[in-house]
């Protein structure tokens, strides 16, 4: 080892506290650092795994390929495997899916479920050609029922239409034919779930069976290729060969393979914007570490200065330096970081196993620690160039000064002469020593900058860190905290006011049902009010306070309502509540007034506004609204209106040579012709609205009083349940009874468990987060504040010589600790808010939380500050109390 | 035969009202093997001389040429590597650095330089030095005394054209200072050792060849004592 080398390991072995710190500071780092690039790592591998079950871990498929090319596929180089579906051909199966009418009888390679996924949910694989596996959705949708066990002859043939041989690609043709060529018998051995559309279209007309060991004239072929990367360049080179090739898109993008280039692009970016964070932290920290080791050893740089050692040596004992801080550092960090992220994924997998459809994994695939090499290098890789960046600019400083007024401590005298006032009030407190620190702070402002900064810098962080986590968890919290209602049933195309309430009352005797709610809801379009009507913020921000289109409304707004027709009871139940008078012969509608608008600010970006829309006191003098509603006429639709015409377009349906429409080809009409005005009864206004009713402009009226607009609605149904999936299991059977449609089902109560798990991770992670970044901002301002007493030893030692008691140390430095807390705190603050700003705008884009300062975030900054700030000042000085006055001031050689 | 020669050395600190003209138009020259002691009152400029000379500071006008050469006409790199081959500086508080032992302390320049040790001059040294059984020690294990003498072996070991000491004795008792001396001396016989010292000690000064007088930044008197 060099003599520097052993120069620079003695140095961090005798400096114990300083070491630690420095070493614990990279430590974080890259605890961090690795956190960050595993949990990406895991996440990848996650998403892959999923992808490879789903659908396969194959990397292109050719459909349609002939033997030749099969052969061919076979014995390039750049593949490594391949696995092939061959096509046996189409049989007529008697499917009740007219668009679907067909089994496509495939046979599978041996190893094909090594590249494709192939679910069974029951049965097995088939073995010889005289047995058949078949997809769930054969008897769901196709509603063709067999057995395991079963067996079933078909005529097996090709699809044709004109001259044309049509395949699964090509969607059921109406006049298309199957000529039948030969007659097989099958026994069914399996099931297994519907492969996905890039195996099985959603338009293709055939359910596809699998076999084996036939022997056929076309294949789909799936391969892999040598190297992932190449796939598209094969596909591209190839494509005159094999017509119908398609790439295995999502899982090459989670390789980081696309044609599109910014693959993973939201991890990444979010990874990377991550590591910028601690990064700046972490460069804070190191930075300090090693400004304080560099000038603490300004004197020995000096004589090895004036010995000879040229600017090159010493700023290698810096590198040194940190050179043997990574060595112990790295590895523990990384360590570190593995074992906080394998916890984190431990505690949290029972919340990401449910977030798997939201991932698009299917079950069974859990999160796990990936321990990924490229993932720990690029970690490992940050760490190091974090701690060489942080060492470079102390080494440069340390290296510029000269040699003599090193040797000397030119620097300790050289300090500038600047007017000190004080405040009497201060001066009381505070005393004489107080005085002499006020000297110190003012004269000597360098010495008090690294601790400032380093303050600054923590603060920013931690509360930037906390926005960053608020606004990140406020935009994926949906549900303010409770839920109304478990499940909940919506019938789209209600045909029979009979049937839905059939349904309802079958629905409601479901397992686990407590408590349910049928009512009505309609959208009410091409409804106009009255300006006086409207409140004045929603005009205002209409038409920012000057209305322009009044021209073309005259005094009329648009407004979109949503009529409720709610069970009689209920109503009268809701008014009581409300303490709204209602007649129930005459009922009038309740109203609820939370109205969402969009409007375009000034760049143009849709801005989201919730208000109230409606001008209550106006409305509740008369209790009426007047609404003028579009007349409908015959054979027009409605279009616009301008310069108070209401223009209407004709239908023009099944000719299309007539389109576009001009504006002379329209109809016109004055608007208050067009316009019928009807006066709504308002019986009165909702605080908060029931759990039935949206957030919208809702007009709530007892079903009695529906008429044609309540024929037109949609039946809603809500339940409250004891055990949600045993209800929706239960649903689900009824519906399937009834011969019901199952698309209107929903369980929100799932959604809502899979929200509080998202939510649950993503503060658990940002907790995470904000604890490590405020560890590495804590460790930074101790290890600068303490090593800022150290280095002063000296004088405190002179101090303590001429007489200042144990008293006056304290009153000092308290002042000291007062002044720098506060003027890290002055700078950092602002710089804080204007950050939590820009956070704002970057992660609310598009949605419209109001910005707010975090208080709460301050508030525990500005007492984190003065604890860590007097914690590391009484620490060293208790440190140094210890040692010997005269030993200090004599000792030249520290 | 001449080794250093200075040629109206000017050094002026600060501008103004502040400025200070610590060296005024120097010039001497030194041959190879005197010892040259240098006095003067505190302030007078003598330890910016020294400082010039061994190259830790640059002057504001003036030349200084050691064998032959223009010092100053070098950058940093090339001065600090100047410094470890052809001078050795001794200071008043022994300057050492005190995580290295006495061996590593005497042999930085050495070491620094890329170049072997050679052990038969090292061990030569901690003879007359009188640092055996203390190779090890580190700093704060030593006496003042001891300390001085290790720094001295520190400016020997690169065998230097020149060696100048700053008030070798200043920190020193008188008997540690005489010893000091005597070894200061020695060196300058045994090794043919060119010398400089700064001292306000008119003992240590008269045992010089030669002594210069420095008082405001000018040389006031430059008187040989005895030859060599």
């Amino acid at each position: 080892m060099s003599i520097l080398g052993k120069y620079t390991l003695r140095s961090l072995l005798k400096n114990k506290t300083r070491t630690f710190a420095t070493v614990l500071g990279i430590v974080l780092s890259v605890a961090m650092f690795t956190a960050v690039t595993e949990a990406i790592a895991s996440m990848r591998s996650y998403l892959i795994k999923g992808i490879e079950y789903e659908l396969g871990g194959f990397h292109a498929l050719s459909q349609g390929v002939d033997v030749e090319q099969l052969k061919s596929l076979e014995q390039r180089e750049n593949i490594t495997q391949v696995e092939t579906l061959g096509i046996v051909g189409y049989a007529d199966i008697g499917s009740q899916n007219a668009y679907k009418p067909y089994l496509y009888i495939t046979s599978m390679s041996p190893n094909l479920t090594s590249l494709v996924s192939v679910h069974l949910s029951s049965g097995r694989l088939p073995a010889n050609s005289g047995e058949i596996i078949l997809p769930l959705h054969l008897s769901s949708n196709g509603s063709v029922e067999y057995k395991l066990g079963d067996s079933f002859s078909v005529d097996i043939g090709r699809r044709v239409n004109g001259g044309d041989v049509l395949d699964q690609n090509d969607a059921y043709e109406t006049d298309e034919k199957l000529e039948t060529e030969i007659t097989k018998t099958y026994t069914v051995v399996g099931f297994y779930s519907r492969f996905d559309t890039m195996i099985e279209p959603y338009s293709a007309p055939g359910y596809t069976g699998i076999t084996a060991g036939e022997s056929t004239q076309t294949y789909d072929a799936f391969y892999k290729l040598k190297n992932a990367a190449d796939t598209y360049d094969f596909i591209n080179e190839n494509i005159s060969e094999y017509k119908n090739t398609k790439a295995n898109t999502e899982l090459l993008m989670l390789y980081g393979i696309s044609r599109h280039a910014t693959a993973m692009r939201v991890f990444f970016g979010m990874g990377a914007i991550l590591v910028a964070l601690i990064m700046f932290g972490s460069v804070a920290l190191i930075y300090n570490s090693f400004s304080i080791s560099v000038s603490e050893r300004t004197r020995q740089f000096g004589i090895l200065k004036s010995v000879g050692a040229t600017g090159k040596q010493l700023r290698r004992t810096v590198y040194y330096e940190a050179l043997y801080l990574c060595i112990v550092a790295v590895p523990l960090g990384i360590a570190a970081g593995c074992i906080g992220i394998w916890l984190t994924f431990y505690f949290l997998s029972g919340a990401f196993t449910s977030l798997g459809d939201i991932f698009g994994v299917g079950s069974g695939i859990t999160l796990s620690l990936a321990i990924s090499p490229a993932a720990l290098a690029i970690a490992a890789l940050i760490g190091v160039v974090t701690t060489f960046i942080s060492a470079f600019i102390p080494a440069v400083r340390a290296v510029r000064v000269p040699a003599l007024q090193a040797v000397t401590r030119a620097n300790d005298i050289s300090v500038k002469k600047v007017r000190i006032r004080m405040s009497p009030v201060i001066r009381r407190l505070f005393g004489f020593e107080g005085l002499v620190a006020a000297k110190n702070f003012k004269r000597n402002r360098r010495r008090y900058r690294a601790a400032t900064f380093s303050l600054f810098v923590s603060v920013v962080l931690f509360i930037s860190a906390s926005s960053f986590c608020k606004y990140l968890t406020d935009s994926a919290n949906t549900y303010d905290g409770t839920l109304d209602y478990d499940l909940s049933y919506i019938v789209y195309d209600d045909q029979n006011t009979q049937n839905t309430r059939a349904v309802y009352d079958a629905l409601s005797s479901a397992q686990s049902i407590t408590d349910s709610i049928l009512y009505t809801r309609c959208n009410g379009l091409n409804y106009f009010t009255e300006w006086k009507y409207v409140s004045d913020r929603a005009l205002s921000i209409l038409y920012n306070g000057n209305p322009q289109s009044a021209d073309d409304m005259g005094d009329l707004d648009r407004i979109t309502p949503a009529f409720y027709f709610i069970d009689d009871d209920l109503y009268k139940r809701l008014a009581e509540e409300n303490g709204i008078e209602i007649d129930i012969n005459d009922p009038g509608a309740i109203v609820y007034d939370n109205y969402t608008m969009y409007q375009p600010n000034d760049d143009g970006d849709l801005v989201m506004y919730k208000l109230e829309y409606l001008n209550k006191q106006q409305i509740m003098s008369t209790n009426t609204l007047s609404v003028y509603e579009m007349q409908q006429i015959d054979g027009h639709s409605f279009y616009t209106v301008k310069n108070g015409m209401a223009y209407y377009i004709p239908d023009v349906r099944g000719n299309n040579e007539q389109l576009p429409v001009t504006e002379d080809d329209m109809l016109k009409i004055d608007i208050h012709q067009a316009f019928e005005k009807t006066d709504l009864k308002i019986s009165g206004f909702l605080k908060e609205n029931p759990y039935y009713v949206f957030d919208e402009l809702a007009f709530i009226y007892p079903e009695s009083a529906g008429g044609e607009l309540m024929e037109s609605g949609v039946s809603y149904m809500l339940f409250l349940s004891d055990d949600h999936s045993k209800s929706y299991d239960s649903m689900t059977r009824i519906l399937d009874d009834m011969n019901a449609d199952k698309a209107g089902l929903y369980d929100y109560a799932a959604q809502y468990e899979r929200d509080r798990h998202l939510i649950t991770i993503i503060n658990v992670f940002a907790y995470g987060f904000i604890i490590l970044i405020s560890l590495i901002a804590m460790t930074n301002v101790f290890n600068t504040v303490s090593m800022n007493i150290f280095m002063r030893r000296r004088e405190l030692a002179m101090f303590k010589s001429v007489g200042m008691t144990k008293k006056g140390f304290y009153k000092m430095m308290n002042y000291e600790c007062i002044i720098c807390g506060i003027r890290g705190l002055a700078i950092g603050i602002p710089a804080a808010v204007a950050v939590t700003f820009l956070i704002y705008g970057v992660i609310t884009n598009g949605y419209i939380t109001e910005f707010y300062i975090p208080w709460y975030s301050i508030a525990i900054s500005v007492f984190s500050v003065f604890a860590v700030v007097f914690g590391a000042m009484i620490y060293s000085m208790s440190r140094l109390r210890r040692e010997n006055t005269m030993d200090v001031l004599r000792n030249e050689n520290n | 035969m001449e080794i250093l020669r200075i040629e109206n050395l000017t050094k002026i600190y600060g501008s103004g009202d502040n400025e200070v003209r610590a060296l005024d138009g120097v010039s001497f020259s030194v041959d190879k093997g005197e010892f040259i002691s240098i006095i003067g009152p505190s302030g007078s400029g003598k330890s910016t001389l020294l400082h010039m000379i061994g190259g830790v500071d640059r002057p504001t006008s003036g030349k200084i040429y050691m064998d032959g050469q223009d010092i100053y006409a070098q950058n940093e790199d090339q001065l600090a590597i100047f410094r470890r081959r052809h001078v050795g500086l001794i200071y008043q508080f022994y300057n050492l650095i005190p995580i290295l032992n006495v061996v590593e302390n005497m042999c930085l320049p050495v070491l620094l330089d890329g170049r072997h040790v050679n052990n038969d001059y090292l061990n030569d040294l901690l003879d007359t030095l009188n640092l055996r059984g203390r190779e090890k020690h580190l700093p704060n294990q030593l006496s003042g005394g001891q300390q001085q003498r290790v720094s001295i072996g520190r400016a020997l070991m690169n065998t230097p054209a020149v060696v100048l000491a700053d008030e070798p004795t200043g920190n020193l008792d008188s008997k540690n200072s005489q010893e000091i001396v005597e070894l200061l001396k020695l060196s300058n016989k045994k090794y043919n050792q060119t010398l400089v010292v700064i001292t306000h000690d008119e003992n240590i000064a008269l045992q010089a060849d030669r002594v210069i007088s420095i008082e405001d930044g000018k040389i006031t008197r430059d008187s040989r004592i005895r030859g060599y």
